[in-house]
């Protein structure tokens, strides 16, 4: 094992790795999870990639913009509000001024066996099994989680990226951009737990592109034990359209709860025609938890919590929250 | 002298060494660099451990394990720390998981990190280890005392009066264990000197006590060991010892800032070694190697009059202990704050395989207050009274259990402050729709905490040139201690704070309090002030025999040092440092003992916490609006840390209501959120308008009329917050920490939400 070399241009090679604002990749250095041959500095590319650009409507994010300037930009803030949520909620701001949003995708689970280094995890070690399974202490994927993983993908901006069928624009080695869905970014575990995403090696996220908002509210509600600096125990994205106070389209995805950012299409068909009003929501929250993973042991809770940021968010993007109360 | 800390301009700077700071150009060497490889598993035996591998690698220059590590010798812990129970790396036994169970030692911190990667562990399995108060029914005892508190107490028959009692309540409450968690990690140098003793670099909040554990451990003694150091707290204690422990700043302690473990751990790898050595806590580290607040629950049941009167307080707690002989002392406070006919206190212990519990900010008195103040809203609703109407009426004008008067108690002060501060009496009534939409409620609660002094001595010279040097080795974590008592010396004396030194290394200075319990300050000062009264007594004896003075003639007798002046008995007086000039030079040794209150009367501290919250009633969210603590700490030395230290203890309180937790994984008895980003303490966003009034005056006119200040600000934050959300929602906490779980079980009876509504 020797330190990793840093390098200032090229690709990455076998065993190396990108970096850019490095706030979790280096992180996971320290702890000894991540252990890469060597690192590909993507310094040099900044300027062409943190750029916010518009052209027909649509908004790109070059995916080296940190968090804290994609926060920030006036058009996010107004057209955007569940990015703008899901960035100002995320992390601390000392950590969204160095983080990119390219490497907040791609952010990894904060399982505490995957993270203590030691522990059996297929994430981390593929074939030596998951100390999370069984584990009555520790949260679990309500969703997505499979016989090897069980762990949840942790951030918030892909969840309101999912929500809003933002796309992604994908470097390959060879200097070729594919598009991409971004609910195609994030792999579900099956028997790979370790291969997160459907990027290639050496596949690098180049932009994101949010589609003209024909949204009549959206927004983006994080739980979470403390106010800052903390990760969602239950997260939700919603986007509605109304007409009137018939909901015409709605889009609903879970974040905190699911190894992947997790899409309820059931409940968005399921919103469609209805009346937007408290009761609505309520049931369109228990809707979305009751296909989830029953949970097991202290864990349980989530699904309660999880249903509650749905009808939360729904109440906000319907601009109702506060007419009336329990 | 009011102003900011003496050692602030340094620590803003930079400039306040810290000890893994430590280079060659203070040590005086370059320390190797010593890691800590530790126990995955909670329970079985070492049956080898792999080192090849470690050795071969570049820059790795030893490894300790328990078969190589120097034997060590019993020691008297009188901090109830683990090495009194445990020393480390002295058996293949694992009694908890992250036990340390090698060091690797390397010429830099990356080979160390890559040595400790390399080891090879092979463990012999034992029974699953058992972490939790849930799974430890068979290991509970009933105890007499529960570390420095009862285990059991009764006045008059509690049973039958609760038997008998108009109204009651009965609730279990729990809290969950957590960790003190300062900002330094925490690092110890050691090394070992040519007469056979030990230099030891480290941040200790009570060192003569460290460095007679580290003398005890390798032989040395500290002097004698236990008899001398009881001997040299009675008489004088400016003593040369071989265990020479330089303590320095610490980044934070609240309890514990560096592992005991540790402070025998560094010296037994520069044995090893054959060199000096700087063993470095990870953080990680810190979860298992210093202590923990321990897991609680506690049955408590009240029995009131239907006036309100407390008629009957039975508190049964269950106290988790870990290897350590420390209990976390519940039952001390709760009888203490209130008038009631009678009482029963009966505790249970379970020894549980974790690391050893320790201090830590509110020991005992946080948890205990926490249930005996939820109880008290519980009966104030059921009698229909105002929260606060039910505290003054069970006020307790003498202590409770003895009737000893108070030395002074500014508790209704504190009430009436805190309440108009907050508008308790104009309040709007729970539940109510705040213009957001979100639910308004308020909580309080009192505070409380026992009034001490420990032993310390002091050495005091004045100058000619009328300078005092004060040599006494205190420790300074941030608590504002040098500045306190650099403040007093200078009012006890009459010398601007400029003139005054405070010298306070531990290898040769007096014997100094720790900074624990509230008391540094307080007993340091007392044994300062005897010192000058010695003084006094000798320049009064000079002077009145001196023609030129202005007391020649006088009697001498009860001479005092009242800055500026020296004043006699008879109200004449002279200038100090007219005297000092004539007379050159004078020095005094003094003393305090340990004691509960010096003047017979109860002392405590006490104070009232006071909660706005907002509540968001569909997801539950909460934000904590205001928080008021009104504090009768006495007088107040030094205002701006004096408001630092409790608003620091209040924020501390609202970690411990709303996120402090370290969670356990019950298969391996591993703590599980074992970083700092897991393991949550409030940021400043959690932290809301928090105004912080002092309340309390001095008893008399001398300069020790104050009482502690750091652990009663803790106490009664936790209940206030959880009272709050109580009376927003209707949902009564039961755990702390009060998070997203127990909130919504509190409320799962009461909303319609959470009954499921029917889905389609």
């Amino acid at each position: 094992m020797t330190p990793p070399v840093l390098r200032r241009d090229g690709l990455p090679l076998g065993g190396e790795k990108w970096i850019a604002g490095g706030t979790t990749l280096v992180d996971l250095m320290k702890l000894g999870v991540e252990r890469p041959a060597g690192l590909v500095d993507l310094g040099a590319r900044r300027g062409e990639l943190a750029r916010i650009t518009e052209a027909e409507g649509m908004l790109t994010l070059g995916a080296m913009t940190t968090m804290a300037e994609a926060e920030r930009d006036p058009r996010i803030r107004q057209r955007y509000p569940a990015v703008h949520l899901a960035l100002s909620l995320a992390a601390s701001p000392q950590i969204r001024e160095m983080a990119t949003l390219g490497g907040n995708l791609l952010q990894r689970t904060r399982c505490t066996f995957f993270r203590d280094g030691r522990s059996a995890c297929n994430k981390r070690n593929p074939g030596a099994g998951c100390s999370a399974i069984g584990n009555p202490d520790e949260p679990r994927a309500l969703f997505g989680a499979s016989g090897h993983c069980v762990a949840t993908y942790p951030g918030d901006l892909a969840v309101a990226l999912v929500a809003l069928d933002a796309t992604l624009s994908v470097e390959a080695a060879d200097g070729s951009v594919r598009g991409m869905a971004g609910s195609d970014l994030h792999r579900l575990p099956g028997d790979t737990p370790h291969v997160e995403t459907a990027l290639d090696p050496g596949e690098l996220i180049t932009g994101i592109h949010l589609p003209l908002p024909d949204w009549t509210g959206q927004t983006y509600v994080k739980l979470r034990e403390r106010a800052s600096y903390g990760f969602a125990s239950a997260s939700a994205a919603v986007c509605v359209r109304l007409e009137g106070r018939t909901v015409v389209a709605a889009r609903v995805a879970l974040g905190g709860v699911a190894s992947v950012p997790w899409r309820c299409r059931g409940v968005e068909d399921w919103l469609q025609g209805r009346i937007a009003d408290r009761n609505t929501f309520l049931q369109a929250g228990r809707a979305c938890v009751s296909r989830a993973d029953p949970g097991v042991g202290k864990d349980a809770y989530r699904q309660e919590l999880c249903a509650r940021a749905v009808t939360k968010a729904l109440l906000v993007a319907c601009n109702s929250a506060s007419d009336d109360a329990v | 002298m009011r102003g900011h800390r003496i050692e602030g301009a340094d620590k803003v700077r930079g400039r306040a060494p810290f000890v893994d700071d430590l280079r060659e150009d203070v040590l005086g060497f370059t320390p190797l660099i010593a890691l800590a490889v530790t126990a995955p598993v909670g329970s079985g035996t070492i049956r080898r451990i792999d080192t090849d591998a470690a050795l071969r690698l570049p820059g790795v220059r030893a490894i300790m394990t328990h078969e190589n590590a120097p034997r060590l010798r019993k020691v008297i812990s009188l901090s109830m720390s683990e090495p009194g129970v445990r020393l480390p790396l002295q058996s293949p036994r694992i009694a908890y998981a992250g036990q340390v169970v090698a060091v690797v030692v390397a010429e830099t911190l990356m080979a160390a990190r890559q040595g400790v990667a390399a080891i090879a562990l092979d463990i012999e399995p034992g029974p699953a280890p058992v972490v939790t108060l849930e799974d430890a029914d068979n290991r509970l005892r009933a105890v007499k005392r529960a570390g420095i508190g009862p285990g059991r107490s009764r006045k008059g028959n509690a049973d039958s009066a609760l038997a008998a009692a108009t109204v009651t309540t009965d609730d279990t409450f729990h809290n969950a264990p957590h960790h003190q968690n300062p900002l330094e990690p925490g690092a110890v140098v050691a090394r070992w000197d040519g007469d056979g003793g030990v230099t030891v670099h480290a941040a200790v909040q009570w060192h003569h006590i460290d460095a007679m554990m580290i003398g005890q451990a390798f032989g040395l003694g500290w002097s004698d060991g236990m008899p001398g150091l009881l001997r040299r707290v009675i008489g004088r204690s400016r003593h040369e010892s071989r265990v020479r422990l330089f303590n320095h700043f610490s980044g934070g302690a609240f309890g514990r800032n560096i592992s005991y473990q540790a402070l025998l751990l560094a010296p037994m790898a520069a044995r090893v070694a054959g060199a000096p050595v700087k063993f470095v806590q990870t953080r990680r580290d810190t979860f298992s190697l210093m202590s923990h607040r321990s897991e609680v629950r506690q049955r408590l049941r009240l029995g009131a009059h239907p006036d309100g009167r407390l008629a009957s307080i039975v508190l049964e707690p269950d106290i988790a202990k870990g290897n350590a002989a420390f209990v976390e002392p519940v039952g001390e406070m709760p009888f203490q704050l209130y008038t009631h006919d009678t009482h029963r206190l009966t505790s249970r212990v379970a020894q549980l395989d974790l690391p050893g519990a320790g201090w830590m900010r509110g020991p005992g008195v946080a948890h205990a207050i926490f249930a005996l103040e939820q109880g008290m809203d519980r009966l104030a609703a059921r009698l229909r009274m105002d929260p606060l109407d039910l505290r003054l009426l069970n006020h307790a004008g003498t202590h409770p259990v003895s009737g000893t008067p108070w030395e002074a108690k500014a508790l209704r002060g504190a009430y009436a402050a805190g309440a108009a501060a907050i508008g308790w009496r104009d309040r709007p009534k729970g539940g109510t729709i705040r213009p957001d939409g979100r639910l308004t409620g308020y909580g309080m609660a009192s505070a409380i905490d026992l009034g001490r002094q420990f032993p310390a001595t002091a050495h005091v010279t004045l100058t000619a040139d009328a300078r005092a040097v004060v040599s006494i080795a205190v420790a300074e974590m941030g608590q504002g201690l040098l500045t306190g008592l650099t403040g007093l010396v200078s009012e006890m004396t009459g010398l601007p704070p400029d003139r005054i030194t405070l010298r306070r290394q531990a290898i040769s200075e007096a014997y100094a309090a720790g900074s624990i319990g509230s008391t540094g300050t307080y007993s340091n000062a007392a044994a300062i002030q005897d010192a000058l009264h010695r003084i006094a007594t000798r320049l009064a004896d000079r002077t009145r025999k001196d023609r030129a003075s202005p007391l020649f003639g006088r009697k001498a007798k009860r001479a005092r040092i009242e800055g500026p002046d020296l004043a006699l008995a008879d109200g004449s007086r002279a200038p100090l440092a007219d005297l000092l000039y004539r007379h050159g030079d004078q020095s005094g040794s003094g003393r305090a003992g340990l004691t509960f209150g010096a003047s017979g009367k109860a002392k405590a501290s006490f104070g009232a916490v006071f909660c706005e919250m907002a509540v968001d009633p569909v997801t539950l969210e909460i934000e904590v609006v205001r928080l008021v603590g009104a504090y009768d700490c006495g007088r107040v030395l030094q205002p701006a840390i004096a408001a630092a230290q409790l608003r620091g203890a209040m924020i501390m309180g609202l970690g411990q209501a709303l996120m402090e937790e370290t969670r356990l994984d019950r298969r391996t008895g591993a703590w599980t959120n074992a970083e700092l980003g897991e393991a949550l303490i409030p940021t400043q966003a959690d932290v809301p308008h928090v105004e912080v009034l002092t309340v309390g005056s001095g008893t008399d006119d001398g300069p020790l009329n104050f009482k502690g200040i750091a652990e009663t600000a803790i106490v009664g934050v936790a209940p206030a917050i959880a009272s709050a959300f109580a009376d927003a929602t209707g949902g009564l906490i039961r755990s702390l920490p009060m998070t997203y779980v127990e909130r919504l079980r509190a409320v799962s009876a009461l909303e319609p939400i959470a009954q499921g509504v029917a889905s389609e």
